[in-house]
């Protein structure tokens, strides 16, 4: 894992950020929400690393992040605070 | 009117709610559930949303009618929780001068939805039950 990943208990007073899952996602994983360590350099690459590697589960579900409330399309930074969802392929209407 | 509701759908209120005095055209727009996807029979559907960013993505659909189309107004309602066959899991009203504006936009809309507004549905059918899209019927049991 890289070197932005650290989810050891020297990270308790660090941030944090709350990903929500949703549909597939939340059922394959049994969770709402997953708290993940973020550092000053963590992206929303490192984010889906960390999930996968937490949930290997995640893994089977196609899925792509939206950071307050909006799609992402490139790797971007994410900062404490952030609302972050997992977002497995849409089936609305 | 934009909303996510896990009642029933009342198409009047929807109506009321969208069109004025000054429309010529107005165009309703309803996905129900079916009887049958391919060959299985389905006995319900369960739709999940992430509703603020469902609701956000409902008032950008509409900024984007009125902008290309001129449409006076626009109203987007979809369903979540249990839907049973025959219901009404989306409505989409578009209300504008005259009646050209109102279909197209109420075409685009719902397919802007369906690709890009985060709702999900599973089907409940008789041989399994897969959420659509990102799941299919070898790689999952029923868990519901």
């Amino acid at each position: 894992m890289n070197r932005n990943f650290s989810m050891t208990s020297e990270h308790k007073n660090g941030e944090w950020v709350r990903v929500q899952l949703f549909a597939a996602a939340r059922e394959r994983v049994g969770l709402k929400t997953v708290n993940l360590p973020i550092n000053p350099h963590t992206t929303t690459r490192n984010l889906l690393q960390m999930l996968h590697a937490l949930h290997p589960e995640l893994r089977k579900v196609s899925g792509r992040l939206a950071v307050n409330e909006e799609f992402i399309e490139n790797d971007c930074h994410v900062h404490a605070g952030d609302e972050v969802a997992f977002i497995p392929p849409v089936s609305g209407g | 009117m934009f909303e996510i509701t896990p009642d029933p759908i009342d198409i009047n209120t929807v109506l009321r709610e969208t069109s004025t005095e000054e429309d010529g055209g107005v165009v309703l727009f309803l996905g129900t559930v079916r009887q049958h996807t391919g060959k299985k029979k389905v006995g319900w559907l369960e739709y999940e949303s992430y509703q603020a960013m469902a609701l956000r993505s409902f008032q950008k659909i509409a900024e984007d009618v009125y902008s290309q189309w001129g449409v006076r107004r626009l109203s987007i309602v979809h369903r979540t929780g249990k839907c049973t066959v025959g219901e009404i899991a989306v409505a989409i009203v578009a209300a504008s001068t005259h009646r050209r504006e109102a279909f197209e936009a109420c075409r685009y809309a719902i397919e802007q939805l369906k690709e890009n507004s985060p709702i999900w549905k599973k089907e409940m059918t008789n041989s399994d039950c897969l959420w659509v899209g990102s799941e299919s019927a070898e790689d999952t049991p029923c868990l519901k």
